[in-house]
């Protein structure tokens, strides 16, 4: 019994660490820099896929972000982090910009995984 | 004599734990490498409206992957003179404009604002992309 207990609580932790590895999404791979600073607030997350969908804290929007961020009544201090992936145009920003300024936030914050 | 019958043929290793210090090794080693952490790089939003009296504001353009548009000089990123300018900046505390041509990759002006980083240019705003 006491080995099996044993085993039973190794695999628990092993599935716990695991699970904190973010499963990779094949349509995001975000752009890679040299910053030193991690990424820990996720309060309101925009991601921006390689086939131009925008995603707002996971869901798929079906309106324009402005609209979408409009109905969640942000405050000015609030943050927004940038999920965008790598080979996208410059254009494909503009969206999230112009609706994050009409918001009168002024800090985004975009990720980036270290560079290897 | 009895006790010698008793003997049982000697595993080397039993299984059990066996597994248990395989999965321990593996989870400390799990935990130990450091896993490729998400980073981040923060911009100002703020539009070019009001320019204060305070700092100059500089535009910088994006129009060719590796090539800034500094007061209508056109200049590779990795050369010194870029370098320079931006040590200026830096220095000045001057308010600088990031834009790039739409046909720009993200990765491109990621790569832009790292180096405006490095150098220490904190005054650094994201403008939209402009149609070439």
């Amino acid at each position: 019994m006491i080995p099996a207990i044993n085993i039973v609580f190794l695999l628990l932790i092993f599935f716990m660490i695991a699970g904190h590895i973010e499963a990779r999404n094949e349509q995001l791979h975000i752009p890679g820099s040299l910053s030193e600073q991690d990424l820990n607030i996720r309060e309101i997350e925009i991601q921006v896929l390689a086939d131009g969908n925008y995603l707002l804290n996971g869901t798929a929007l079906s309106s324009g972000i402005a609209a979408a961020l409009n109905d969640m009544a942000l405050s000015k201090e609030s943050v927004i982090t940038l999920h965008v992936h790598r080979d996208l145009p410059a254009s494909s920003l503009d969206p999230v910009l112009n609706s994050v300024r009409k918001l009168g936030i002024k800090q985004l914050l975009i990720a980036t995984e270290q560079q290897p | 004599m009895l006790l010698d019958s008793y003997q049982r043929p000697k595993q080397l290793i039993s299984m059990t734990p066996l597994i248990d210090v395989v999965f321990i090794l593996l989870l400390f080693f799990m935990l130990s490498s450091t896993f490729n952490r998400t980073k981040q790089i923060e911009v100002s939003t703020s539009s070019g409206g009001q320019p204060s009296q305070i700092s100059e504001s500089v535009k910088l353009l994006i129009t060719e992957p590796g090539f800034v548009r500094i007061n209508d000089n056109v200049i590779s990123v990795n050369s010194d003179e870029f370098t320079k300018q931006l040590k200026e900046y830096a220095a000045s505390g001057d308010k600088l404009f990031l834009a790039a041509r739409s046909h720009i990759s993200v990765q491109e002006i990621i790569h832009l604002l790292d180096s405006a980083k490095h150098y220490g240019i904190t005054n650094l705003s994201l403008s939209e992309s402009v149609q070439p």
